[in-house]
Protein backbone atom coordinates (compact mmCIF):
# COMPACT_ATOMS: atom_id res chain seq x y z
CA UNK A 1 0.00 0.00 0.00
CA UNK A 2 1.31 3.46 -0.85
CA UNK A 3 2.39 5.42 2.21
CA UNK A 4 0.12 8.38 1.41
CA UNK A 5 -3.00 6.23 1.60
CA UNK A 6 -4.99 6.13 4.82
CA UNK A 7 -4.68 2.74 6.42
CA UNK A 8 -7.67 1.09 8.00
CA UNK A 9 -7.69 -0.01 11.60
CA UNK A 10 -7.83 -3.43 13.22
CA UNK A 11 -8.38 -3.92 16.93
CA UNK A 12 -7.12 -7.10 18.60
CA UNK A 13 -8.62 -8.18 21.89
CA UNK A 14 -6.50 -10.80 23.59
CA UNK A 15 -4.35 -11.48 26.61
CA UNK A 16 -1.20 -9.34 26.46
CA UNK A 17 1.47 -10.58 24.08
CA UNK A 18 -0.29 -13.73 22.91
CA UNK A 19 -1.18 -12.34 19.49
CA UNK A 20 2.16 -10.67 18.81
CA UNK A 21 2.83 -12.52 15.56
CA UNK A 22 -0.67 -11.85 14.27
CA UNK A 23 -0.41 -8.21 15.29
CA UNK A 24 2.96 -7.76 13.58
CA UNK A 25 1.75 -9.43 10.42
CA UNK A 26 -1.43 -7.40 10.20
CA UNK A 27 0.53 -4.22 10.91
CA UNK A 28 2.04 -4.50 7.44
CA UNK A 29 -1.36 -3.64 6.04
CA UNK A 30 -3.44 -2.13 8.84
CA UNK A 31 -3.07 0.16 11.82
CA UNK A 32 -3.33 -2.34 14.66
CA UNK A 33 -4.57 -1.42 18.09
CA UNK A 34 -4.23 -3.78 21.00
CA UNK A 35 -5.98 -2.24 24.01
CA UNK A 36 -4.75 -3.26 27.44
CA UNK A 37 -7.48 -4.88 29.49
CA UNK A 38 -7.40 -5.32 33.23
CA UNK A 39 -9.32 -8.56 32.89
CA UNK A 40 -11.69 -10.27 30.48
CA UNK A 41 -14.75 -10.17 32.69
CA UNK A 42 -17.92 -8.14 32.44
CA UNK A 43 -17.16 -4.54 31.55
CA UNK A 44 -14.03 -5.32 29.55
CA UNK A 45 -15.91 -4.41 26.38
CA UNK A 46 -16.28 -0.89 27.76
CA UNK A 47 -12.53 -0.70 28.23
CA UNK A 48 -12.11 -1.67 24.57
CA UNK A 49 -14.52 1.05 23.47
CA UNK A 50 -12.82 3.65 25.64
CA UNK A 51 -9.38 2.73 24.40
CA UNK A 52 -10.30 2.70 20.72
CA UNK A 53 -12.54 5.77 20.55
CA UNK A 54 -9.80 8.43 20.78
CA UNK A 55 -7.64 6.66 18.19
CA UNK A 56 -10.03 6.04 15.36
CA UNK A 57 -13.35 7.41 14.22
CA UNK A 58 -13.87 4.96 11.40
CA UNK A 59 -15.14 1.45 10.93
CA UNK A 60 -12.59 -1.05 12.10
CA UNK A 61 -11.96 -4.74 12.06
CA UNK A 62 -12.23 -6.46 15.43
CA UNK A 63 -10.43 -9.64 16.42
CA UNK A 64 -11.12 -11.56 19.61
CA UNK A 65 -8.93 -14.49 20.60
CA UNK A 66 -9.79 -17.45 22.84
CA UNK A 67 -11.28 -16.27 26.15
CA UNK A 68 -11.18 -12.68 24.92
CA UNK A 69 -13.54 -13.54 22.06
CA UNK A 70 -16.41 -13.00 24.49
CA UNK A 71 -15.22 -9.43 25.05
CA UNK A 72 -15.02 -8.85 21.30
CA UNK A 73 -18.52 -10.21 20.81
CA UNK A 74 -19.95 -7.99 23.54
CA UNK A 75 -18.19 -4.98 22.06
CA UNK A 76 -19.57 -5.81 18.61
CA UNK A 77 -23.05 -6.06 20.11
CA UNK A 78 -22.67 -2.73 21.91
CA UNK A 79 -21.10 -0.84 19.01
CA UNK A 80 -22.49 -2.29 15.78
CA UNK A 81 -21.97 1.01 13.98
CA UNK A 82 -18.20 0.76 14.48
CA UNK A 83 -17.38 -2.79 13.48
CA UNK A 84 -16.62 -3.54 9.83
CA UNK A 85 -15.84 -7.20 10.43
CA UNK A 86 -15.46 -9.49 13.42
CA UNK A 87 -12.93 -12.31 13.58
CA UNK A 88 -13.11 -14.83 16.41
CA UNK A 89 -9.99 -16.97 16.80
CA UNK A 90 -10.48 -20.15 18.87
CA UNK A 91 -13.43 -18.49 20.61
CA UNK A 92 -14.53 -19.82 23.97
CA UNK A 93 -17.63 -17.68 24.08
CA UNK A 94 -20.17 -20.51 23.90
CA UNK A 95 -20.28 -24.12 25.09
CA UNK A 96 -17.04 -23.63 26.94
CA UNK A 97 -16.04 -24.90 30.35
CA UNK A 98 -14.03 -21.71 30.77
CA UNK A 99 -17.10 -19.50 30.65
CA UNK A 100 -19.73 -19.42 33.40
CA UNK A 101 -22.73 -21.41 32.19
CA UNK A 102 -25.14 -18.53 32.57
CA UNK A 103 -22.91 -15.99 30.86
CA UNK A 104 -22.11 -18.34 28.00
CA UNK A 105 -25.77 -19.10 27.50
CA UNK A 106 -26.61 -15.40 27.47
CA UNK A 107 -23.96 -14.71 24.85
CA UNK A 108 -25.07 -17.68 22.76
CA UNK A 109 -28.59 -16.28 22.69
CA UNK A 110 -27.27 -12.92 21.49
CA UNK A 111 -25.18 -14.20 18.58
CA UNK A 112 -28.10 -13.61 16.24
CA UNK A 113 -27.82 -9.89 16.94
CA UNK A 114 -24.30 -9.56 15.57
CA UNK A 115 -24.70 -7.36 12.54
CA UNK A 116 -21.26 -7.41 10.95
CA UNK A 117 -19.66 -10.11 8.79
CA UNK A 118 -18.00 -12.61 11.13
CA UNK A 119 -15.34 -15.26 10.74
CA UNK A 120 -14.93 -17.90 13.45
CA UNK A 121 -11.59 -19.71 13.19
CA UNK A 122 -10.81 -23.00 14.93
CA UNK A 123 -7.77 -25.22 15.13
CA UNK A 124 -8.81 -28.48 13.53
CA UNK A 125 -7.31 -30.41 16.46
CA UNK A 126 -8.53 -28.07 19.22
CA UNK A 127 -9.78 -30.37 21.97
CA UNK A 128 -10.77 -27.49 24.24
CA UNK A 129 -13.61 -26.51 21.91
CA UNK A 130 -16.93 -28.29 22.15
CA UNK A 131 -17.38 -30.06 18.79
CA UNK A 132 -20.76 -28.41 18.28
CA UNK A 133 -19.46 -24.89 18.93
CA UNK A 134 -18.37 -24.08 15.34
CA UNK A 135 -21.79 -24.92 14.00
CA UNK A 136 -23.42 -22.74 16.67
CA UNK A 137 -21.50 -19.67 15.53
CA UNK A 138 -22.19 -20.49 11.90
CA UNK A 139 -25.92 -21.05 12.35
CA UNK A 140 -26.67 -18.29 14.85
CA UNK A 141 -24.67 -15.33 13.53
CA UNK A 142 -26.45 -14.02 10.41
CA UNK A 143 -23.34 -13.54 8.28
CA UNK A 144 -20.78 -16.00 9.61
CA UNK A 145 -18.11 -18.17 8.04
CA UNK A 146 -16.34 -20.91 9.97
CA UNK A 147 -12.78 -21.91 9.12
CA UNK A 148 -10.69 -24.81 10.39
CA UNK A 149 -6.92 -24.51 10.38
CA UNK A 150 -5.36 -27.91 9.83
CA UNK A 151 -2.61 -29.17 12.11
CA UNK A 152 -3.41 -26.63 14.83
CA UNK A 153 -4.86 -26.92 18.30
CA UNK A 154 -6.24 -24.12 20.43
CA UNK A 155 -3.19 -21.90 19.98
CA UNK A 156 -3.39 -21.54 16.22
CA UNK A 157 -0.92 -18.67 16.16
CA UNK A 158 1.75 -20.92 17.65
CA UNK A 159 1.10 -23.91 15.39
CA UNK A 160 0.33 -22.29 12.02
CA UNK A 161 1.15 -18.57 12.32
CA UNK A 162 1.35 -17.85 8.60
CA UNK A 163 -1.81 -19.77 7.83
CA UNK A 164 -3.69 -17.83 10.50
CA UNK A 165 -2.32 -14.50 9.31
CA UNK A 166 -3.18 -15.23 5.68
CA UNK A 167 -6.68 -16.33 6.55
CA UNK A 168 -7.46 -13.42 8.88
CA UNK A 169 -5.94 -10.84 6.55
CA UNK A 170 -7.86 -12.21 3.59
CA UNK A 171 -11.09 -12.07 5.56
CA UNK A 172 -10.50 -8.54 6.83
CA UNK A 173 -9.72 -7.49 3.28
CA UNK A 174 -12.60 -9.20 1.53
CA UNK A 175 -15.00 -10.22 4.31
CA UNK A 176 -17.56 -12.82 3.23
CA UNK A 177 -16.37 -12.63 -0.36
CA UNK A 178 -13.12 -14.27 0.77
CA UNK A 179 -14.67 -17.55 -0.37
CA UNK A 180 -14.14 -16.46 -3.99
CA UNK A 181 -10.83 -17.66 -5.40
CA UNK A 182 -8.70 -14.69 -6.40
CA UNK A 183 -5.42 -16.39 -7.24
CA UNK A 184 -4.89 -16.96 -10.93
CA UNK A 185 -4.64 -20.61 -11.94
CA UNK A 186 -3.09 -20.24 -15.34
CA UNK A 187 0.36 -21.87 -15.57
CA UNK A 188 1.52 -20.62 -18.93
CA UNK A 189 -0.86 -17.84 -19.90
CA UNK B 1 -13.03 -64.61 8.83
CA UNK B 2 -14.45 -62.93 5.74
CA UNK B 3 -13.33 -62.91 2.13
CA UNK B 4 -13.31 -59.94 -0.21
CA UNK B 5 -13.13 -60.12 -3.99
CA UNK B 6 -10.96 -57.42 -5.58
CA UNK B 7 -12.85 -56.19 -8.63
CA UNK B 8 -9.79 -55.47 -10.73
CA UNK B 9 -11.70 -55.35 -14.02
CA UNK B 10 -8.55 -56.32 -15.87
CA UNK B 11 -8.44 -55.96 -19.62
CA UNK B 12 -8.94 -59.39 -21.22
CA UNK B 13 -5.70 -59.30 -23.21
CA UNK B 14 -3.54 -57.98 -20.40
CA UNK B 15 -1.15 -60.86 -20.90
CA UNK B 16 0.05 -59.06 -24.02
CA UNK B 17 0.96 -55.84 -22.24
CA UNK B 18 4.59 -54.76 -22.01
CA UNK B 19 5.97 -55.08 -18.47
CA UNK B 20 6.32 -51.31 -18.17
CA UNK B 21 4.07 -48.54 -16.94
CA UNK B 22 2.12 -46.76 -18.29
CA UNK B 23 0.52 -49.11 -20.78
CA UNK B 24 0.00 -47.23 -24.04
CA UNK B 25 -3.69 -46.59 -24.75
CA UNK B 26 -3.12 -48.14 -28.17
CA UNK B 27 -3.38 -51.52 -26.42
CA UNK B 28 -7.01 -50.80 -25.57
CA UNK B 29 -9.54 -52.05 -28.09
CA UNK B 30 -12.99 -50.68 -27.22
CA UNK B 31 -14.90 -53.86 -27.94
CA UNK B 32 -12.49 -55.91 -25.84
CA UNK B 33 -12.59 -53.33 -23.10
CA UNK B 34 -16.40 -53.32 -22.97
CA UNK B 35 -16.43 -57.09 -22.68
CA UNK B 36 -13.69 -57.03 -20.04
CA UNK B 37 -15.75 -54.81 -17.76
CA UNK B 38 -18.80 -57.02 -18.25
CA UNK B 39 -16.68 -60.04 -17.39
CA UNK B 40 -15.31 -58.29 -14.32
CA UNK B 41 -18.78 -57.39 -13.09
CA UNK B 42 -19.88 -60.98 -13.64
CA UNK B 43 -16.96 -62.13 -11.49
CA UNK B 44 -18.09 -59.82 -8.69
CA UNK B 45 -21.65 -61.16 -8.90
CA UNK B 46 -20.40 -64.73 -8.83
CA UNK B 47 -18.11 -64.00 -5.88
CA UNK B 48 -21.12 -62.70 -3.95
CA UNK B 49 -23.08 -65.80 -4.91
CA UNK B 50 -20.24 -68.02 -3.67
CA UNK B 51 -20.13 -66.37 -0.26
CA UNK B 52 -17.67 -63.50 -0.50
CA UNK B 53 -18.88 -60.79 1.86
CA UNK B 54 -17.00 -57.82 0.42
CA UNK B 55 -16.21 -56.67 -3.11
CA UNK B 56 -13.36 -54.19 -3.21
CA UNK B 57 -12.08 -51.62 -5.66
CA UNK B 58 -8.70 -50.06 -5.99
CA UNK B 59 -7.51 -46.93 -7.75
CA UNK B 60 -4.84 -47.62 -10.35
CA UNK B 61 -4.06 -45.58 -13.40
CA UNK B 62 -2.87 -45.86 -16.95
CA UNK B 63 -2.95 -49.63 -17.20
CA UNK B 64 -5.45 -52.34 -18.01
CA UNK B 65 -4.15 -54.70 -15.36
CA UNK B 66 -6.32 -53.13 -12.69
CA UNK B 67 -8.48 -51.02 -14.94
CA UNK B 68 -10.25 -48.84 -12.40
CA UNK B 69 -8.70 -45.39 -12.50
CA UNK B 70 -11.99 -44.04 -11.19
CA UNK B 71 -12.99 -46.75 -8.73
CA UNK B 72 -16.12 -44.96 -7.51
CA UNK B 73 -17.64 -45.28 -10.97
CA UNK B 74 -16.93 -48.99 -11.00
CA UNK B 75 -18.15 -49.46 -7.45
CA UNK B 76 -21.44 -47.76 -8.29
CA UNK B 77 -21.99 -50.07 -11.24
CA UNK B 78 -21.20 -53.21 -9.24
CA UNK B 79 -23.26 -52.05 -6.26
CA UNK B 80 -26.35 -52.13 -8.46
CA UNK B 81 -25.65 -55.76 -9.37
CA UNK B 82 -24.39 -57.01 -6.01
CA UNK B 83 -27.06 -56.24 -3.46
CA UNK B 84 -25.70 -57.64 -0.23
CA UNK B 85 -21.88 -57.46 -0.19
CA UNK B 86 -19.98 -54.62 1.40
CA UNK B 87 -18.64 -52.26 -1.24
CA UNK B 88 -15.07 -51.59 -0.17
CA UNK B 89 -13.30 -48.63 -1.72
CA UNK B 90 -9.70 -49.55 -0.97
CA UNK B 91 -8.45 -46.63 -2.75
CA UNK B 92 -8.99 -43.82 -3.29
CA UNK B 93 -5.40 -42.62 -3.50
CA UNK B 94 -5.80 -39.47 -1.46
CA UNK B 95 -2.61 -37.62 -2.41
CA UNK B 96 -3.71 -37.69 -6.04
CA UNK B 97 -7.25 -36.57 -5.53
CA UNK B 98 -9.25 -33.60 -4.43
CA UNK B 99 -10.30 -34.79 -0.95
CA UNK B 100 -13.63 -33.03 -1.19
CA UNK B 101 -14.42 -34.83 -4.42
CA UNK B 102 -13.41 -38.08 -2.74
CA UNK B 103 -15.71 -37.31 0.21
CA UNK B 104 -18.60 -36.59 -2.14
CA UNK B 105 -18.07 -39.85 -4.02
CA UNK B 106 -17.83 -41.84 -0.81
CA UNK B 107 -20.94 -40.40 0.82
CA UNK B 108 -22.87 -40.88 -2.42
CA UNK B 109 -21.75 -44.51 -2.55
CA UNK B 110 -22.78 -44.98 1.07
CA UNK B 111 -26.22 -43.68 0.13
CA UNK B 112 -26.81 -45.71 -3.01
CA UNK B 113 -25.66 -48.85 -1.17
CA UNK B 114 -27.75 -47.94 1.89
CA UNK B 115 -24.77 -48.04 4.20
CA UNK B 116 -22.72 -50.88 2.68
CA UNK B 117 -19.63 -48.79 2.03
CA UNK B 118 -16.21 -49.48 3.50
CA UNK B 119 -13.71 -46.76 2.73
CA UNK B 120 -9.96 -47.13 2.74
CA UNK B 121 -7.39 -44.40 2.39
CA UNK B 122 -3.92 -44.86 1.01
CA UNK B 123 -1.01 -43.13 -0.61
CA UNK B 124 -0.47 -45.31 -3.69
CA UNK B 125 2.54 -46.78 -5.41
CA UNK B 126 5.38 -44.56 -6.66
CA UNK B 127 4.29 -44.64 -10.28
CA UNK B 128 0.86 -43.27 -9.31
CA UNK B 129 2.45 -40.02 -8.16
CA UNK B 130 3.06 -39.24 -11.82
CA UNK B 131 -0.57 -39.39 -12.87
CA UNK B 132 -1.82 -36.04 -11.67
CA UNK B 133 1.52 -34.34 -11.17
CA UNK B 134 1.80 -34.73 -7.38
CA UNK B 135 5.24 -34.03 -5.92
CA UNK B 136 6.41 -37.40 -4.53
CA UNK B 137 7.68 -35.82 -1.33
CA UNK B 138 4.20 -34.50 -0.53
CA UNK B 139 2.39 -37.82 -0.64
CA UNK B 140 2.57 -38.58 3.07
CA UNK B 141 1.48 -35.09 4.11
CA UNK B 142 -1.34 -35.04 1.59
CA UNK B 143 -2.57 -38.42 2.79
CA UNK B 144 -2.66 -37.37 6.44
CA UNK B 145 -4.30 -34.02 5.75
CA UNK B 146 -6.68 -35.53 3.22
CA UNK B 147 -7.98 -38.05 5.75
CA UNK B 148 -8.61 -35.31 8.32
CA UNK B 149 -10.40 -33.20 5.74
CA UNK B 150 -12.62 -36.05 4.52
CA UNK B 151 -13.66 -37.01 8.03
CA UNK B 152 -14.37 -33.35 8.86
CA UNK B 153 -16.36 -32.94 5.63
CA UNK B 154 -18.47 -35.98 6.50
CA UNK B 155 -19.21 -34.92 10.06
CA UNK B 156 -19.42 -31.13 10.21
CA UNK B 157 -23.08 -30.08 10.10
CA UNK B 158 -22.53 -26.55 8.80
CA UNK B 159 -20.53 -25.22 5.83
CA UNK B 160 -16.91 -24.46 6.66
CA UNK B 161 -13.58 -23.32 5.25
CA UNK B 162 -10.38 -25.38 5.41
CA UNK B 163 -6.97 -23.80 5.76
CA UNK B 164 -4.57 -26.69 5.28
CA UNK B 165 -0.96 -27.21 4.41
CA UNK B 166 -1.81 -28.69 1.02
CA UNK B 167 -5.49 -27.94 0.63
CA UNK B 168 -7.44 -24.73 0.93
CA UNK B 169 -11.19 -24.71 0.44
CA UNK B 170 -13.26 -21.75 1.46
CA UNK B 171 -16.63 -23.46 1.12
CA UNK B 172 -17.13 -27.10 2.11
CA UNK B 173 -20.60 -28.55 2.58
CA UNK B 174 -20.62 -32.16 1.41
CA UNK B 175 -23.89 -33.70 0.30
CA UNK B 176 -25.34 -36.19 0.95
CA UNK B 177 -24.51 -37.03 4.54
CA UNK B 178 -23.36 -40.63 4.92
CA UNK B 179 -25.88 -43.29 5.90
CA UNK B 180 -23.42 -44.74 8.40
CA UNK B 181 -22.96 -42.22 11.20
CA UNK B 182 -20.82 -40.43 12.01
CA UNK B 183 -18.99 -41.74 8.92
CA UNK B 184 -18.73 -45.02 6.99
CA UNK B 185 -16.52 -47.87 8.13
CA UNK B 186 -13.00 -46.72 7.37
CA UNK B 187 -9.48 -48.03 7.33
CA UNK B 188 -6.04 -46.79 6.44
CA UNK B 189 -4.09 -48.99 4.03
CA UNK B 190 -0.47 -48.51 4.99
CA UNK B 191 2.70 -49.95 6.38
CA UNK B 192 4.13 -46.60 7.55
CA UNK B 193 4.25 -45.84 11.24
CA UNK B 194 2.71 -42.37 11.00
CA UNK B 195 -0.32 -43.58 9.07
CA UNK B 196 -0.69 -46.70 11.26
CA UNK B 197 -0.66 -44.43 14.30
CA UNK B 198 -3.20 -42.15 12.63
CA UNK B 199 -5.53 -45.12 12.13
CA UNK B 200 -5.18 -46.12 15.76
CA UNK B 201 -5.71 -42.61 17.12
CA UNK B 202 -8.81 -42.04 14.98
CA UNK B 203 -10.49 -45.38 15.59
CA UNK B 204 -9.95 -46.53 12.00
CA UNK B 205 -9.13 -50.00 10.72
CA UNK B 206 -5.85 -51.07 9.18
CA UNK B 207 -5.21 -52.54 5.75
CA UNK B 208 -1.93 -54.10 4.66
CA UNK B 209 -1.12 -55.50 1.24
CA UNK B 210 1.14 -58.00 -0.48
CA UNK B 211 3.69 -58.74 2.26
CA UNK B 212 4.37 -61.93 4.24
CA UNK B 213 2.43 -62.51 7.44
CA UNK B 214 5.60 -62.05 9.48
CA UNK B 215 5.76 -58.43 8.34
CA UNK B 216 2.03 -57.90 8.79
CA UNK B 217 2.29 -59.24 12.34
CA UNK B 218 4.87 -56.60 13.23
CA UNK B 219 2.73 -53.81 11.82
CA UNK B 220 -0.40 -55.13 13.52
CA UNK B 221 1.38 -55.38 16.85
CA UNK B 222 2.30 -51.70 16.70
CA UNK B 223 -1.22 -50.82 15.57
CA UNK B 224 -2.82 -52.71 18.47
CA UNK B 225 -0.43 -51.04 20.90
CA UNK B 226 -1.39 -47.58 19.63
CA UNK B 227 -5.08 -48.56 19.65
CA UNK B 228 -4.64 -49.57 23.28
CA UNK B 229 -3.09 -46.17 24.00
CA UNK B 230 -6.15 -44.59 22.40
CA UNK B 231 -8.46 -46.69 24.55
CA UNK B 232 -9.89 -49.18 22.09
CA UNK B 233 -9.17 -52.39 20.18
CA UNK B 234 -10.10 -53.14 16.56
CA UNK B 235 -12.85 -55.55 15.55
CA UNK B 236 -11.90 -58.38 13.14
CA UNK B 237 -13.44 -56.52 10.19
CA UNK B 238 -11.00 -53.67 10.83
CA UNK B 239 -7.94 -55.78 10.08
CA UNK B 240 -7.77 -56.32 6.33
CA UNK B 241 -5.06 -57.96 4.28
CA UNK B 242 -4.90 -57.86 0.49
CA UNK B 243 -2.99 -60.58 -1.33
CA UNK B 244 -2.80 -62.05 -4.78
CA UNK B 245 -3.87 -65.63 -5.30
CA UNK B 246 -3.69 -68.53 -7.70
CA UNK B 247 -5.87 -71.43 -6.63
CA UNK B 248 -5.93 -74.78 -8.45
CA UNK B 249 -7.50 -78.14 -7.74
CA UNK B 250 -4.16 -79.44 -6.44
CA UNK B 251 -0.88 -78.05 -5.22
CA UNK B 252 0.85 -79.68 -8.16
CA UNK B 253 -1.37 -77.96 -10.70
CA UNK B 254 -0.87 -74.62 -8.99
CA UNK B 255 2.89 -75.06 -8.87
CA UNK B 256 3.03 -76.08 -12.54
CA UNK B 257 1.11 -72.95 -13.48
CA UNK B 258 3.32 -70.77 -11.33
CA UNK B 259 6.49 -72.29 -12.78
CA UNK B 260 5.18 -71.70 -16.29
CA UNK B 261 4.66 -68.04 -15.52
CA UNK B 262 8.20 -67.75 -14.24
CA UNK B 263 9.63 -69.61 -17.24
CA UNK B 264 7.83 -67.30 -19.63
CA UNK B 265 9.31 -64.33 -17.86
CA UNK B 266 5.98 -62.72 -17.20
CA UNK B 267 6.53 -59.89 -14.77
CA UNK B 268 3.19 -58.16 -14.56
CA UNK B 269 4.03 -54.94 -12.91
CA UNK B 270 4.31 -51.23 -12.84
CA UNK B 271 7.96 -51.06 -13.86
CA UNK B 272 9.56 -47.71 -14.53
CA UNK B 273 12.81 -46.53 -16.04
CA UNK B 274 15.52 -46.71 -13.42
CA UNK B 275 16.16 -42.97 -13.69
CA UNK B 276 12.51 -42.18 -12.98
CA UNK B 277 12.33 -44.72 -10.19
CA UNK B 278 15.44 -43.27 -8.52
CA UNK B 279 14.08 -39.76 -8.57
CA UNK B 280 10.69 -40.78 -7.20
CA UNK B 281 12.15 -42.86 -4.40
CA UNK B 282 14.64 -40.16 -3.44
CA UNK B 283 11.95 -37.52 -3.45
CA UNK B 284 9.57 -39.68 -1.43
CA UNK B 285 12.21 -40.09 1.24
CA UNK B 286 12.99 -36.40 1.30
CA UNK B 287 16.40 -36.56 -0.35
CA UNK B 288 17.83 -34.04 -2.75
CA UNK B 289 18.32 -35.51 -6.17
CA UNK B 290 21.52 -35.06 -8.16
CA UNK B 291 20.17 -35.30 -11.67
CA UNK B 292 23.64 -35.57 -13.19
CA UNK B 293 24.04 -38.96 -11.62
CA UNK B 294 20.50 -40.04 -12.28
CA UNK B 295 20.78 -39.44 -15.99
CA UNK B 296 24.20 -41.03 -16.33
CA UNK B 297 22.71 -44.37 -17.37
CA UNK B 298 21.94 -45.75 -20.77
CA UNK B 299 19.94 -43.74 -23.27
CA UNK B 300 16.93 -45.99 -22.94
CA UNK B 301 17.27 -46.49 -19.21
CA UNK B 302 16.96 -49.81 -17.44
CA UNK B 303 13.52 -50.96 -16.51
CA UNK B 304 13.21 -51.72 -12.83
CA UNK B 305 10.45 -52.73 -10.47
CA UNK B 306 7.52 -55.01 -11.03
CA UNK B 307 4.62 -56.62 -9.29
CA UNK B 308 5.12 -58.44 -6.01
CA UNK B 309 5.01 -62.21 -6.13
CA UNK B 310 1.87 -64.15 -5.45
CA UNK B 311 0.84 -64.31 -1.81
CA UNK B 312 -1.29 -67.44 -1.97
CA UNK B 313 -0.55 -70.29 -4.36
CA UNK B 314 -1.73 -73.88 -4.14
CA UNK B 315 -4.63 -76.24 -3.87
CA UNK B 316 -7.51 -75.54 -1.46
CA UNK B 317 -5.89 -77.03 1.64
CA UNK B 318 -2.64 -75.17 1.12
CA UNK B 319 -4.29 -71.85 0.34
CA UNK B 320 -6.52 -72.24 3.38
CA UNK B 321 -3.48 -72.74 5.60
CA UNK B 322 -1.67 -69.81 3.98
CA UNK B 323 -4.61 -67.49 4.65
CA UNK B 324 -5.17 -68.94 8.12
CA UNK B 325 -1.64 -67.88 9.05
CA UNK B 326 -2.66 -64.25 8.56
CA UNK B 327 -5.71 -64.82 10.73
CA UNK B 328 -3.88 -66.66 13.47
CA UNK B 329 -0.66 -64.63 13.55
CA UNK B 330 -1.95 -61.17 12.62
CA UNK B 331 -5.60 -61.17 13.61
CA UNK B 332 -6.66 -60.53 10.01
CA UNK B 333 -10.44 -60.58 9.80
CA UNK B 334 -10.97 -59.82 6.12
CA UNK B 335 -8.84 -61.25 3.33
CA UNK B 336 -9.06 -59.24 0.10
CA UNK B 337 -8.03 -61.39 -2.85
CA UNK B 338 -6.68 -60.44 -6.26
CA UNK B 339 -7.52 -63.34 -8.58
CA UNK B 340 -6.99 -61.77 -12.00
CA UNK B 341 -3.45 -62.86 -12.69
CA UNK B 342 -2.34 -61.58 -16.10
CA UNK B 343 -2.27 -64.86 -17.95
CA UNK B 344 -5.71 -65.98 -16.77
CA UNK B 345 -8.89 -65.76 -18.79
CA UNK B 346 -12.30 -64.80 -17.49
CA UNK B 347 -13.25 -68.48 -17.51
CA UNK B 348 -10.15 -69.33 -15.45
CA UNK B 349 -11.03 -66.70 -12.85
CA UNK B 350 -14.65 -67.85 -12.63
CA UNK B 351 -13.42 -71.41 -12.05
CA UNK B 352 -11.14 -70.18 -9.27
CA UNK B 353 -13.95 -68.25 -7.59
CA UNK B 354 -16.08 -71.38 -7.75
CA UNK B 355 -13.33 -73.55 -6.26
CA UNK B 356 -12.53 -70.99 -3.57
CA UNK B 357 -16.20 -70.66 -2.66
CA UNK B 358 -16.66 -74.42 -2.36
CA UNK B 359 -13.39 -75.56 -0.83
CA UNK B 360 -11.77 -72.66 1.02
CA UNK B 361 -14.32 -70.06 2.03
CA UNK B 362 -16.52 -72.30 4.24
CA UNK B 363 -13.47 -73.11 6.37
CA UNK B 364 -12.40 -69.46 6.55
CA UNK B 365 -15.83 -68.48 7.83
CA UNK B 366 -15.38 -70.83 10.77
CA UNK B 367 -12.22 -69.08 11.93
Amino acid sequence: MASDQVRETVVIVDEPGRSAALRDGLAQRWVVLEPHLDDLGSGAEDQVAAAVAPLTSEYYGLIGVSSAASVAIRHALNSPESIAALVLVSPLAVRSSEAPVGAAHDLESQLAQIQCPTLAVFGQADDTIDPVAPSIYRSRIPNCNVAFVYDAGHDIAAARPQALLNLVADYLERRETFIVQNRAGAINP
Amino acid sequence: MKASYLGAMGYAHRRDFPPTWPTPPSYSDPATSVQSYQDGIEECEFAEEMGFEWVSFSEHHYSGRIATGTPAVMAAAVAERCKSVKIAMLGPLLPLNNPIRAAEELTLLDNITNGRLVMGFLRGTPNEDQVYGVHPSEGRGRLLEGMDLILKAMTEPEPFSWEGRYYQYRTVAVWPRPVQQPFPSALVATRSDDAVRYAAEHGLGLGVSFVPWEQVAGITEKYRHWCDDAGWQPEPDQLVFRGSIYLAETDRQAQDWFNAQTDQGRAPGMALRSSVSQVIQASRSGQDVDYRNVFAGSASGDIVGGAPGLTFVGGPDTVFEQIKAYHDRCGTGVIDLFFQQPSLTHRDVMAEIDLFGREVLPRLKEL
